[in-house]
């Protein structure tokens, strides 16, 4: 690694700093570690010169720090120049570390996945952390003004950190040091109008970006300005907070905005509280000191969380004692989305019972055959004259046949021989059969008539058949039981290998609670005299901080070290060895078992629910088929008979179509 | 170990948006996969798309923010809906068929409609859309229509459109076509245009959901 490009680095006591490894890079500077170990702070170097201004104003921040400011804030701990008493070109703030920005806190995707065990009352405790956090800011005179999801972090305690100080509001007597940054999200709606930030900044202002983030962590991560718009035009969030659209709140639908689906609203939280956000989102925060202050948010929040219960059917969730219902579990069973990860079991059915409740479903079995042919009809009566004219008809039809006989006949007898002009004599009996059959009687417009219904009852029934066979038939059952079969395997996988998974735990628990055990021997307890306190030190700078971290391969590695020492560390982590004693009582602990839990319950919850929305599905599917059996079958069989009948009185006239 | 397999398949489709409310930076991509695309061209096509959602995905805010849908033109083919990187299916685009840059473009500003659509019906904020079109060729159907849906879309404000050359692209047409400045690509740099995208994009979905559009000069990639 090249090293960094500040050799001429003092802090303000003229001592020369030396960084170490870049640990971030943002728009306006660089964070370095600071060499030689100072583990607990960090140094922010700038990319330009600083303004005189802004070197005052650091130079200001400085020397206004104190405990409470570092326990909340990166706070400018002390400035770095270039050269000795140079201009200012950095400064050194505490090393926060295992935190995350807030926006994965109240984002439920990314909240599951880097704080699977964070609950309501989690979110509570980091809005009123957060709280607590701007009222310190605002009662040492300062204003955040760039409130944002990127520089505000949170631990997995639910503490609040606030980073990018550098950027705060900085005021003397005679004197404002704007932040000249902010985004538009948080930005309250007196200042969505200005193009840039080069305006006093007020601690109101800071309410309403606090009031924001309050009610992103309250509302699984919903933008109270982001709702549903009845209007045509584009309504993006910072034409709602200028225009005071809070979606969410009591005049929402006359600023023609409603909630989105699949949220909670205000009813979810005491009155204490959903009136506050009134406060913040509405007009009546424009006037100075309108919105509520950190201290008022501090009040009701710490109330509510000692106002909470648990869910009967669900551990992980907790709502406010008031509520008559489980809101989680109302928003869960409706979304079909997980909005906390369960603490106690992967799923919330009983797979064997389900699928008792899908064999309880009865099929309806093959459809009942129904069919023209099952109809036996007589021809309907023809009336005298068409009788009459039909017997002619047959009369003339056979000596017809007789004719057409002997003209075949005739010809094969006279073409045998020498060819005539006369021979085509043998045709003649064929013509009068021919005028004989085209003679014209009274029957042809019965038979054309007879042809026309059936026709018309064949069109119809070949409708009515496949409408039955849709609708009545048991296709669509057999599908869908399918259909949960493989979701019932698919479940069953899963919950298999969850268990293997818990197997696999009881098995390993005795190499993890010797790796808990390792992880508590701290090498700074280690006697070998070789181990200097320096030699310490690189270890700990190469990540080897307990017995458990230590191995051959990994000391030969550091500069210094050679196989005598990492023999004699390796002596020492076996010598801590021999002192683990395995605790059976303790098994698998409950957080081990958590972490499955947390693997293996988004996978199997989407199965869940669609083997219970599925198995819904395939009772109404069979009732639908035996409600469309009975209703169609009359129709049907109607259509049937009037085949058949159609069908016979056609035959009538001999020459019948096919029947279907 | 068929359980197994089965077990480990990810239900295909968005994240709901009631899981991940953020605002939303919705960009399509209308990528010619024509035939004279095929070779080198496309390879690198490819491995510069696969870059660009690397890049999305490493970033906390912009995975949750920048949705991407991706059409391939030639024949016109929704390669993937609005989705956020997360969901990056890797297609390996091939080179076949002409270059049907009307068709493409109204389909996927049919694409950004419907989008916008499930936006709004579902309470999310967003960004006006980027539109990117990405042709070496000139189009061989009919594209004046097309053109006309741009310059629609661009005055109403409904999304942004830009339009980017390759080697032999039809630059006279593209100026037809967007109301910005078309660009051309330097040789076949997709790379360093993916990566100046996924850069725009992420100071972007950083931004505020407005109608100002921040991008970065193009530089690294493009002939002035």
């Amino acid at each position: 690694m090249s090293q960094p490009p500040h050799h001429n680095l003092f802090d303000s006591r003229g001592n020369h700093v030396l960084l170490g490894k870049k640990v971030g890079s943002g728009g306006e500077g660089d964070v370095y570690e600071i060499a030689p170990h100072r583990m607990d702070v960090l140094a922010k170097i700038y990319h330009k010169p600083l303004t005189t201004e802004r070197q005052e104003k650091l130079r200001l921040m400085v020397s206004g720090c104190n405990d409470d400011l570092k326990e909340f804030a990166a706070w400018p701990l002390d400035l770095l120049h270039t050269g000795k008493n140079g201009p200012v070109c950095g400064f050194v703030m505490p090393r926060i570390t295992d935190c995350e920005p807030i926006h994965k806190v109240y984002g439920p995707s990314h909240r599951k996945e880097s704080f699977p065990n964070a609950d309501w009352k989690f979110l509570i405790r980091t809005a009123k952390n957060l709280a607590a956090a701007f009222y310190i800011i605002h009662k040492y005179g300062y204003v955040v003004g760039d409130v944002n999801e990127g520089n505000i972090l949170v631990t997995k305690k639910a503490c609040v950190r606030l980073i990018d100080c550098d950027s705060f509001q900085v005021q003397t007597r005679d004197k404002i040091y704007h932040c000249e940054v902010g985004v538009a999200q948080f930005t309250p709606p007196e200042l969505q109008k200005s193009r840039d930030f080069k305006m006093l900044r007020t601690q109101n202002h800071d309410n309403f970006g606090l009031a924001i983030l309050i009610f992103l962590l309250l509302f699984m991560g919903r933008h109270p300005f982001s709702g549903v718009y009845k209007g045509t035009d584009d309504m993006p969030i910072e034409r709602a907070i200028a225009e005071h659209r809070f979606a969410f709140g009591r005049s929402a639908a006359l600023k023609a905005m409603s909630p989105p689906p699949n949220s909670v609203g205000l009813s979810i939280v005491p009155g204490e509280v959903s009136s506050l956000f009134e406060q913040a989102f509405t007009e009546s925060g424009l006037q100075s000191w309108g919105r509520p202050s950190a201290n008022d948010w501090w009040n009701v929040l710490d109330a509510l969380e000692k106002r909470l219960k648990k869910c009967p059917t669900e551990s992980v969730h907790t709502y406010y004692t008031d509520l008559t219902a489980c809101p989680w579990c109302t928003l869960e069973n409706s979304s079909g989305i997980l909005l906390f990860l369960s603490s106690d079991t992967i799923t919330k059915i009983d797979v064997a019972a389900e699928w008792q409740k899908v064999l309880a479903i009865k099929p309806p079995g093959p459809i009942p055959e129904i069919s023209p042919r099952k109809y036996r009809c007589l021809p309907a009566p023809l009336t005298p004259e068409i009788a009459r004219a039909l017997r002619f008809r047959k009369v003339r039809q056979a000596a017809a046949a007789l004719l057409l006989a002997i003209s075949a006949g005739l010809t094969w007898w006279l073409w045998s021989g020498t060819y005539s002009t006369k021979d085509l004599a043998g045709l003649v009996p064929a013509a009068i059969a021919g005028i004989l059959l085209m003679y014209p009687g009274q029957d042809t417009a019965e038979k054309k008539r007879r042809k026309k219904e059936f026709e018309d009852a064949r069109y119809s029934w070949r409708l009515w058949e496949r409408k039955w066979k849709a609708e009545a038939g048991d296709a669509e059952f057999t599908a869908q039981l399918g259909a949960l079969t493989a979701l019932k395997g698919r479940y069953e996988a899963i919950e298999r290998k969850y268990k293997n998974a818990l197997g696999t735990l009881q098995h390993t628990s005795r190499e993890r609670q010797q790796k808990k055990f390792l992880e508590n021997c701290f090498i700074d307890t280690c006697t070998i005299p070789r181990l200097s306190e320096n030699r310490k030190a690189a270890l700990r700078s190469f990540g080897i901080e307990t017995a458990a971290d230590i191995a051959p391969y990994k000391i030969m590695s550091i500069p210094g070290f050679d196989s005598v020492l990492a023999n004699e560390l390796m002596n020492w982590r076996m010598q801590q060895e021999s002192w683990f004693i395995y605790d059976e009582k303790k098994g698998v602990s409950a957080s081990d078992v958590q972490g499955l839990i947390h693997t293996f319950q988004p996978k199997i919850r989407p199965v869940e629910r669609e083997l219970l929305i599925g198995i819904e599905k395939l009772h109404t599917i069979q009732q639908k088929i035996f409600k469309n059996r009975v209703k169609f079958q009359p129709v049907i069989e109607k259509s049937a008979r009037d085949l058949a009948q159609t069908h016979a009185n056609l035959s009538v006239f001999a020459l019948t179509g096919k029947l279907f | 170990m068929s359980d197994d397999t089965m077990f480990d398949q990810q239900p295909l489709g968005p994240v709901t948006f009631a899981e991940n409310p953020e605002p939303r930076c919705p960009c399509l991509l209308l990528l010619d996969t024509s035939g004279s695309m095929s070779g080198k061209p496309i390879a690198e096509l490819n491995a510069g798309l696969r870059s660009f959602y690397e890049e999305l995905q490493g970033d906390s805010l912009a995975v949750k923010r920048v949705e991407v849908a991706l059409v391939s033109f030639g024949p016109v083919r929704v390669i993937s809906e609005f989705n956020t990187a997360d969901f990056f299916l890797d297609p390996t685009l091939e080179a076949e068929g002409d270059t049907p840059l009307g068709e493409a473009i109204l389909q996927g500003i049919d694409l950004v409609r419907k989008r916008k659509d499930e936006y709004r019906a579902n309470g999310i904020s967003f960004y006006r859309p980027w539109i990117f079109l990405i042709t070496d060729g000139s189009p061989t159907d009919e594209w004046q229509r097309a053109a006309a849906a741009v310059r629609e879309g661009e005055s109403s404000k409904s999304f942004a459109f830009f339009a980017v050359g390759v080697q032999n692209a039809d630059m006279s047409v593209l100026r037809q076509i967007t109301v910005r400045q078309p660009l051309k690509l330097q040789g076949l740099r997709f790379r360093e245009f993916f990566q100046w995208l996924s850069n725009s994009m992420k100071s972007a979905s950083r931004s505020n959901p407005g109608d100002r559009i921040l991008l970065s000069p193009p530089s690294g990639w493009s002939e002035i």
